[in-house]
């Protein structure tokens, strides 16, 4: 009889006779369930008050008089300093006040058995997950294409810094991440061939990578003994048929995010301290040393947010990538991050927390009930770094609720637009847009509208705000923000359909990713968009649609589809342009079954393959 | 049924909850015992999980996400429990008291010879249903990963099983 791997291992599973006990019976749970599930919030807090419009001065004295009241409930002394410049960011006078630090954080967690903040608002999507965040708003861009006009792969949401993505371009080469091999292909339109790979390993991970003149550098994450490790290594690709491997770094954590400006590359990561002796460290990369000596960050270098409330460290490098990752530089804040923003001045790193009050009851809370906290609202925390000179925290601010993606928050004029999504006094998600100065000190909003909606993209051009909720219909709301101290909402248009990402290509042609083709028509008047835009799409029925709006009208010009990956086995992935062929990249799956020592095995096997179709 | 069960669950109706939740109960159980290697601690991860998958509800929007839902609560609490010192308790005559078990040994050794984020997705998606995709979400991970990584893993476990 014919049995999968997956079928044989499930019926282990399902015949193991591990079922759950009595004491799980569900009688029993009925039992063990608190009075009433999270409803209604007590009135919410005028905590704004300590945020907007208040004096540099005054936000200091509230925040000096916050960190004594929770640092008496303990007998370490810790006199927090605060970092010039930022009322809330607190450096450590030596190595032990940072353990100190950590070993407090990890007596309340101990008490408090799992990290409530992932829950409260459901799931957060990592910023790392490629499907969610390359879906966005059906909108012309402040951002820009990495690459030139010959080629692109990758939307970059700010000029000049590139982002890792799974699939790079050149003028004569594709590179696609398939499992945990970058293979490599010639730009040749119908006569596209595999020329030469990168294979990640078994104890690297690739996650994604950047193509940069002759060097190509992954990112990809470690399991050491020691703990997980966040890996750059850099590769010489100047021939692609024998790529060498050039130097390396890695720093402790799991892998956030990463930027390239020019020739240095940013990696974020998260690393979570299991005691407080484990503290970020930085190395070599394993791949490229044979026993990668790691450092511990230098505590002068670790500074911590106004309230961790996980011993979870944001470490922030910079690689020189010119001298094959020789030359770094590493800082590390208490205060874990999950969605970055970065343009080339500055990195800008959320992470969401609890309110003040919430937190100091955390502290409060003894008996290890975690249920109290239930009763504060989430904030997020923003942290600026400079990059103009180095790694400098600038400062460090919360607002309101949680910030759906890196698309969220945008810099212009050295003022920062915040769009985020809360919950009011009923429960009910509201969004707010939010815009701080230099010092993150808050300008003005516009909070609570679109009632029950959630952002789901978010788009800055110059003065004015486009947010898209995720509804049947996408509204997308329209905000003036030309008035930093009065964001105010203009208007409100329904787009119908898309979900999609537009990335220019050249001055009248814009490549569509994540279309739903089957919701495109002929004469449907779906969008206010420019006549005369020709927009070439594909979606992962492995069709590539080419179509005209003409008078407010989609007109279809022409269809591709793709024999290769149109059967049940094969999933398309990526559509990127080079020259004058879009190229389709995806994977074939193949199951095999063999004899093998007189035994039935099964087995998958997939292919990364790239199919082209000329565009112009 | 379905968002019935869901909405009633909101309203504060233990016993539409609990049934729910006995749809899923074995499962849950199963997913935490291989993640965790213990009958006490599986049982702790599956009992923090009710609460909080009881008490976060509002969150849920309908039933079909319930499974998935509630598997992430389920993976958290695990992942807690994991993080944790190990208290260390002795017997009388000094000797350490190790909470070890002995349910279905061979799958636990199987499975012992995985990297812990292998393991996780084969729970994932063998014992908690999840696919591919979702996998990759709730890890991190590029979705061809989680593909080649499940399979590579399955056929390892097959390997020791046989």
């Amino acid at each position: 009889m014919k049995k999968t791997d997956f079928d044989s291992i499930k019926e282990k599973f399902d015949n193991s006779g591990v079922n759950a006990p009595d004491a799980l019976h569900e009688d029993r749970i009925a039992g063990m369930l608190p009075e009433q599930p999270l409803q209604a919030l007590p009135p919410k807090q005028s905590r704004k008050k300590v945020v907007a419009g208040v004096s540099a001065a005054a936000a200091f004295a509230v925040v000096t008089a916050g960190a004594i009241t929770f640092t008496s409930l303990f007998h370490q002394p810790f006199s927090p300093k605060f970092v010039a410049g930022t009322a809330s960011l607190r450096a450590f006078g030596s190595r032990d006040e940072l353990t100190e630090e950590v070993k407090k954080i990890q007596n309340i967690r101990k008490r408090n058995s799992t990290d409530p903040r992932d829950w409260i608002y459901g799931n957060a999507l990592p910023e790392k997950s490629a499907e969610y965040n390359h879906f966005d708003a059906a909108l012309p861009d402040t951002g820009s294409s990495s690459g030139s006009s010959s080629h692109n792969s990758t939307y970059v949401q700010a000029t000049g810094v590139d982002e890792a993505d799974c699939v790079k371009t050149t003028a004569t080469h594709i590179f696609y991440l398939n499992g945990n091999t970058i293979h490599i292909f010639s730009a040749e339109g119908k006569n596209a061939k595999e020329v030469g790979t990168v294979e990640g390993t078994d104890e690297n991970s690739l996650s994604d990578f950047y193509v940069s003149g002759d060097r190509l550098i992954t990112l990809g994450v470690a399991y050491r003994d020691s703990g997980v490790y966040t890996e750059a290594v850099v590769y010489d690709i100047s021939d692609v048929s024998a790529v060498k491997k050039s130097g390396g770094f890695s720093q402790s954590g799991d892998y956030l995010s990463s930027r390239m400006i020019g020739d240095t590359l940013y990696m974020v990561s998260n690393h979570n301290a299991r005691y407080e002796l484990d503290l970020p460290q930085t190395g070599a990369a394993v791949s490229t040393a044979d026993s990668a000596t790691m450092d511990e960050i230098p505590y002068t270098d670790v500074f911590s947010v106004e309230t961790p409330t996980g011993s979870n460290f944001l470490v922030v490098s910079r690689v020189d990538v010119k001298t094959d990752a020789q030359v770094t530089k590493s800082k590390a804040i208490l205060g874990s991050g999950n969605i970055i923003y970065c343009n080339q001045e500055n990195l800008y790193v959320t992470a969401y927390e609890f309110a003040p009050e919430v937190y100091n009851n955390l502290f409060k809370s003894f008996d290890g009930n975690y249920w109290d906290i239930y009763g504060g609202e989430t904030a997020t925390q923003i942290i600026k770094i400079s990059l103009t000179e180095g790694i400098d925290f600038v400062a460090s601010e919360k607002v309101d609720g949680m910030v759906n993606n890196q698309y969220a928050l945008d810099e212009y004029n050295g003022k920062l637009r915040v769009a985020t999504t809360s919950r009011d006094s009923e429960q009910n998600e509201i969004n707010n847009l939010y815009v701080l100065d230099e010092n993150l000190r808050q300008l003005g909003s516009v909070t609570g509208f679109a009632q029950n909606e959630s952002i789901k993209a978010v788009r800055y051009i110059n003065d004015t705000a486009y947010v898209i909720t995720y509804e049947q219909t996408d509204p997308l709301f329209v905000i003036d923000v030309s008035d930093p101290s009065q964001p105010a909402i203009k208007g409100e248009v329904k787009i119908s359909g898309f979900s999609t990402l537009l990335v220019p290509v050249d001055d009248n042609t814009l490549l569509g990713i994540g279309y739903h083709t089957t919701d495109i028509t002929e004469g449907d008047a779906a969008m206010e968009m420019q006549d005369g835009v020709k927009i070439v799409t594909f979606d992962d029925t492995s069709e590539a649609l080419n179509f005209r709006v003409e008078n407010g009208k989609i007109k279809i010009i022409d269809r591709y589809v793709s024999e290769k990956f149109s059967d049940q086995d094969s999933n398309l992935e990526r559509c990127v342009h080079v020259g004058d062929n879009i190229y389709l990249l995806g994977t074939h799956y193949k199951e095999e079954y063999r004899y093998e020592d007189s035994v039935y095995n099964g087995y998958v096997e997939y292919r990364a393959d790239i199919d082209s179709t000329p565009y112009k | 049924m379905g968002t019935d069960m869901i909405s009633r669950a909101r309203a504060g109706d233990k016993q539409a909850f609990a049934q729910l939740y006995a749809q899923y109960k074995d499962k849950l159980f199963r997913y935490a015992y291989f993640k965790l290697g213990n009958e006490q601690d599986a049982q702790d991860a599956v009992s923090d999980c009710v609460v909080e998958a009881y008490l976060g509800i509002a969150a849920l929007k309908s039933e079909k996400a319930f499974s998935a839902w509630i598997f992430q609560i389920l993976h958290r609490c695990c992942c807690a429990i994991l993080s944790r010192p190990k208290d260390m308790a002795l017997e009388d005559d000094g000797s350490l008291v190790y909470h070890d078990s002995h349910l279905a040994p061979e799958l636990k050794e199987a499975l012992a010879i995985l990297s812990d984020e292998d393991r996780d997705i084969v729970l994932l998606h063998v014992v908690a249903g999840y696919k591919t995709r979702e996998i990759a979400t709730l890890l991190a991970l590029n979705h061809a990963t989680v593909r080649s990584r499940l399979s590579r893993a399955l056929a390892k476990m097959r390997e020791f099983l046989e």
